[in-house]
């Protein structure tokens, strides 16, 4: 009987013809159709809520930004143009003639209620800090102003006005946020303002595509907005988003050619994918990506350990970055600084001006730098026992605690131990409180400009795990706060990073991201971002013939 | 046989008398359930195959680690991910250690925990089935609500406080593990007792006076015997799986030790580029798991009260 | 019957209260809360916003009494990771396909577990028992993910899917074809545990002289096994089964995850991971309710099936 059974089945599965297949291309209705992934389930559409990647590469698609980042450049977008004052404080944007999906035309009291509603607590935006330089931003977000200070006002329906706090030398960057994208406040009265992102069908949507179809845990069906100001110029018809939280199952939907762009992919997939590529049946995007890794060490450490600089120094030193990326990550490279490859200053990248500072350091001997700090802390000839936290199950976080274990332990003579935190959100509980002594954490760039890197490790910051302090820090960095002038930031920031890493060696890189993403070569105009902009910006995409 | 075919004296005649101990002899000698129990169980060669399969296995994970020349923690940090080769027979991890040693390694903690987890589940979930069970209406109604109250948490809030309380560490991994498995033994073992206590045989013991553990400890469980081995076989996996999951976030073993589970969870994640990471673990499982299971089958074929001759 | 049902909803009431009494408690034990989900540390200012505004500035007797108003107006709360969405429709919109993937795991477990493990223990020591031990043994010590994963490699580019699931207004054949190989993942661990229980159970059975007498009768085996195997092989089955439908009904994570299908599971992780408090009260609410009605049916099933037990569980026997 079950004999039966497994060979009517076999019989059946083989006699299907094979239907699926095919994600690109030109449907039978002559659409140019694409498909991609989505690496996370979307939890909402609300552009205030958009505090990761996935939101905002869904929302910056359907939203228009004040300015876009198109090929690595910031550009007019929502706004035709845009004047700054004198000091630098008073920034005023004359928009461009746009529609929503829906008809409506986009009006400066929407930009209005978006940049209110980053600050608003009732809406808990995370990336409200990233704001304050907006005036009123802060005290309305920590409940002591009112919305109406917040520095945005609409002057006329054309032209939107903002007010800074201090002359901030990279605000137009923070501009490609989706975040500050248009939603009329009609949109967002009363209960709406907490639930707005939840329907689709509620939804503003001004920019060159706009969700069809939203279907929670599987899939978004991006369409072409014709209501767009430049919908002449956008050339796919359909971007289908398809849910796939694991590895292993994009692979595979790339293999069969059923999504025609794969993100982060790891190099064994490239290698295997290697004679394809070379043949140009599939297309390699390369490039650095503004985030990096770092061994964090608690310089407030509660066991008086990393509390020492040359203890700090011999950890940060006593393993080779080149090896652990080449021969265990199999992705990233080696960092040997603070700021990443890809982080623009002004008009050039900062890495292209400024040396990574760390390479001095690692001439030293760690094992000397160990006794040298033992001695300071009054714990010479003992052997140090510490405890590494790691983040969380993850299996890369898992090998990279034991990767550092076995380094340490070989090459300083100490034990490592090595504790689990239950959760991301143990882990960030004890991360905060200083309860840890080392650990290995991360920062990606919020915008693109070394501040993101850099405003972390002032005394005093709330996002400072290191809980690094150091004066002559802090003044370099706040002064780059105001300074215009790029090549004295760049200097400034190029001191600090100094500081950080190699004289007071608070924290110490480990990796800079890189990041390769494989394209089907029919689908082209398409760019890859870092930071700031969509991951993948699709508004000048198209199917090539 | 008469009189006149041959003088009977009385001198023929001893007195044998009655020996009240003799009488009690068997001619067979007298062998108890579990005594029989092993004597069928020595008879089944698959089974003892099984066993013998298992002490070998526990053998190496004692002795291979002192026998081996790799040491399961030294990495090849060149080699990560290196094919079988005859130098390392199963290959190198994602770290480039062992993975050969790192199986015997890994075995004495999986087999521990698998061994004692299910031990436990099987002593508490007998009991506690086996008196809900028996004892019926109230104590059963009260005894099967705190069973579903003990499902109904969710797991890893308290395997989180297990740890806030308890520490992290060998005894609270093991609390963890044993918490709520024992439950489906106990159901299991509930539903065969409330069937097999209508019996004429547990009602005859009942009209004897037999105590009640008695005749919970005699008769149903011995009964039940083939379902209890079966699901103390199967949650050996489980066992190993759950402890995986616990290592993970940070109970009981702590790198750079390791265990099977702990070996298969890494290796699922490489499968698609270093399979042979994936199936030598799956395969200690497998195997380790087929020879329970056979032993598991002879067992229940040997304690089973109605195969008895 | 009636006095039975209302007595066994009375106690359900009491243990889900007992229930999520000491979840509510133990959750909030946990160490971190809600606004440490982030990598990005809020102002404190605004961090204690969010729990005014979530409620958790109150004392925790004050937080738990709330709740339980709540939830007498049928009220779960707000999702605090899904905002605009409350836990009641969370649950409404992914229950359908978490439980559709779930009956169709279990129908097919038990369909092919039972059939190899009658035929098993019909033909002891031959082929077909040795082939349940295999697939027993592989169906256990090999993860659902890895056959989830092998199923996507060699199904590709065929008939069926490798992501998504049938959605409202699809046919038959549609629907099948999205939820096979999810399907098939997910019956693997049931394929295997059904079999060896009920090769198991039908070996006890088979022991009985009743078995032996309906031999001499001279009816086939077939009939054997339908008129007398079946019915009593299959209590231990059913205890097996309970527990299983209400955890697989709810949501498997894996399966879920690799397969993209829009269901329940993810939630289970993802709210303790992230503090989501009302989310974590509604799954193990929602978990705790099925498992309990789940419950209740093998009681009843039980007395079904076989009539002695009828007297103890039904009437309460003391």
């Amino acid at each position: 009987m079950k004999r039966k059974l497994l060979s009517a089945l076999l019989a059946t599965a083989m006699t299907m013809t094979v239907v699926a297949g095919t994600g690109i291309a030109v449907s039978a209705d002559g659409e140019a159709v694409v498909s991609t992934v989505m690496f996370s389930d979307p939890d909402t559409m609300d552009p205030g809520r958009a505090d990761d990647d996935q939101k905002n590469s869904i929302i910056l698609e359907c939203q228009e930004s004040l300015v876009r980042l198109i090929d690595g450049k910031l550009t007019n977008a929502g706004a035709e143009s845009y004047e700054t004052s004198e000091d630098g404080l008073t920034w005023t944007f004359h928009l461009r003639d746009n529609k929503y999906s829906d008809g409506t035309p986009v009006v400066a009291a929407d930009y209005v209620n978006s940049i209110r509603r980053v600050f608003d607590p009732e809406v808990n935006c995370h990336n409200a800090g990233i704001f304050y330089c907006i005036a009123g931003g802060e005290a309305f977000n920590t409940g002591s102003g009112a919305k109406e200070d917040v520095g945005a006002k609409a002057v006329d329906d054309k032209t939107l006005e903002i007010t800074l706090t201090e002359p901030i030398p990279y605000f137009a960057q923070l501009l490609t946020f989706a975040n500050i994208t248009p939603v009329p406040e009609s949109k967002t009265e009363g209960e709406n303002n907490s639930s707005y992102g939840a329907i689709v069908e509620d939804l503003a949507q001004s920019g060159p595509y706009y969700i069809s179809e939203w279907t929670r845990g599987s899939k978004v069906v991006l369409k072409k907005n014709p209501n767009y100001w430049d919908a002449e110029n956008i050339k796919l018809d359909e971007i289908d988003m398809i849910l796939a939280q694991d590895e292993n199952t994009r692979q595979q939907l790339f293999d069969q050619g059923q999504i025609d762009l794969l993100r982060n992919v790891r190099t064994e997939y490239v290698d295997q994918l290697q004679s394809k590529i070379d043949s140009g049946e599939v297309t390699l995007i390369s490039g650095p990506q503004p985030r990096n890794s770092y061994i964090c060490f608690n310089n407030e450490d509660p066991d008086g350990v990393f509390s020492n600089e040359n203890i700090r120094k011999a950890f940060a030193i006593a393993f080779d970055r080149e090896s652990y990326v080449k021969n265990v990550l199999k992705k990233e490279q080696a960092a040997y600084g603070e700021i990443p490859y890809g982080t623009a200053i002004g008009d050039d990248l900062f890495r292209d001006l400024y040396e990574e500072p760390m390479k001095e350091l690692l001439e030293q001997d760690p094992v000397e730098l160990l006794n040298k700090g033992l001695e300071e802390i009054g714990k010479s000839g003992e052997t140090l026992e510490v405890t590494f936290l790691q983040r969380n199950s993850d299996n890369e976080t898992k090998v990279a605690a034991e990767y550092y274990q076995n380094q340490w332990q070989t090459k300083l003579g100490v034990v490592v131990n090595i504790e689990t935190a239950s959760d991301n959100s143990s882990f960030n509980n004890q991360v905060s409180k200083g309860q840890y002594q080392i650990c290995q954490t991360g920062w990606g760039a919020d915008y693109n400009d070394p501040m993101t890197f850099m405003q972390c490790y002032t005394t005093g910051d709330g996002n400072n795990p290191a809980f690094f302090s150091d004066s002559e820090y802090d003044e370099l960095v706040n002064a780059c706060k105001t300074e215009s002038d790029m090549k004295v930031r760049g200097e400034n920031f190029a001191k600090a990073e100094k500081i950080l890493t190699v004289d007071k060696c608070g924290i110490s890189p480990v990796t800079f991201s890189y990041s390769n993403v494989v394209v089907n070569p029919k689908l082209q105009g398409v760019y890859i971002n870092g930071a700031g902009g969509p991951s993948v910006e699709f508004r000048d995409a198209y199917l090539a013939e | 046989m008469t009189e006149q075919s041959g003088k009977l004296t009385k001198e023929q005649f001893t007195r044998v008398g009655v020996d009240e101990q003799a009488s009690e002899n068997l001619v067979r000698p007298s062998i108890s359930y579990w005594q029989d129990a092993f004597r069928r169980l020595k008879k089944n060669k698959v089974a003892m195959a099984s066993l013998v399969l298992l002490i070998a296995i526990v053998f190496m994970c004692i002795f291979a680690p002192y026998i081996y020349p790799h040491p399961y923690d030294e990495q090849n940090i060149e080699f990560t991910n290196q094919g079988p080769t005859l130098q390392h027979i199963f290959g190198l991890d994602d770290l480039g250690r062992d993975i050969f040693a790192r199986i015997w390694i890994g075995g004495r903690v999986s087999l521990t925990i698998g061994v004692v987890g299910a031990l436990v589940s099987l002593l508490i979930g007998v009991l506690y089935g086996g008196v809900s069970g028996y004892m019926g209406g109230l104590v059963d109604d009260i005894m099967m609500r705190i069973l579903e109250i003990l499902s109904g948490i969710p797991y890893m809030v308290m395997v989180i406080i297990v740890t806030v309380f308890l520490g992290k560490g060998m005894s609270s991994l093991l609390l963890a593990l044993c918490i709520t498995s024992w439950t489906g033994l106990a159901r299991l073992v509930r539903g065969q007792v409330l069937e097999l206590k209508e019996c004429e045989y547990v009602m005859a013991a009942k009209a004897l006076g037999t105590p009640t553990l008695k005749i919970v400890t005699r008769h149903l469980i011995p009964n039940t015997m083939s379902i209890i081995i079966v699901q103390t076989t199967f949650s050996i996996p489980s066992f190993i799986f759950s402890e995986a999951f616990l290592s993970f976030i940070g109970m009981g073993i702590q790198p750079p030790l390791t265990s099977w589970g702990a070996m298969a969870s890494l290796g699922q994640q490489q499968m698609a580029y270093y399979p042979h990471e994936l199936i030598f673990p799956a395969l200690a499982i497998s195997v380790t798991m087929l020879a329970f299971n056979l032993l598991g089958d002879g067992l229940r074929d040997a304690f089973d009260p109605k195969l008895r001759q | 019957m009636i006095k039975y049902i209302l007595k066994k909803i009375g106690y359900m009431i009491v243990t889900l209260w007992v229930i999520l009494t000491i979840t509510f408690f133990l959750m909030n034990c946990i160490p971190g809360d809600p606004t440490q989900d982030s990598m990005k540390v809020l102002p404190e200012a605004v961090a204690n916003n969010l729990k005014a505004r979530w409620g958790l500035d109150k004392p925790l007797s004050e937080q738990y009494v709330i709740y339980l108003k709540n939830l007498l107006h049928g009220q779960m709360g707000e999702s605090y990771k899904t905002p605009g969405l409350t836990a009641n429709q969370i649950i409404s919109e992914r229950f359908p396909a978490s439980l559709q993937l779930g009956l169709q795991a279990v129908a097919v477990g038990l369909i092919l577990g039972l059939i190899l493990g009658i035929l098993a223990a019909l033909h002891r020591g031959r082929w077909i028992d040795f082939l349940t031990i295999f697939i027993a043994i592989i169906g256990v010590s090999v993860p659902s993910f890895v056959f989830a994963a092998l199923l996507q490699k060699y199904a590709a580019g065929s008939y069926f899917p490798i992501v998504g699931w049938s959605s409202k207004g699809m046919g038959i054949g549609q629907i099948f074809q999205y939820t096979f190989l999810p399907t098939v993942s997910a019956s693997i661990s049931g394929i295997a545990t059904y079999s060896r229980f009920m090769r198991s159970s039908v070996l006890d059975v088979l022991s009985n002289d009743y078995i032996l007498l309906a031999k001499s009768k001279g009816l086939s085996n077939f009939q054997i096994v339908k008129r007398h195997v079946l019915r009593n092989a299959i209590t231990p089955i059913i205890s097996i089964v309970a527990p299983q439908v209400a955890n697989i009904v709810t949501g498997s994570f894996v399966i879920e995850r690799i397969f993209s299908i829009p269901g329940l599971g993810r939630y289970y992780v993802e709210s303790v991971n992230g503090r989501d408090y009302p989310m974590i009260m509604a799954t193990t609410l929602f978990f705790s309710f099925i498992f309990i009605f789940c419950m209740v049916l093998m009681d009843i099933l039980y007395a079904i099936v076989d009539p002695r037990v009828r007297k103890s569980i039904i009437e309460g026997n003391k």
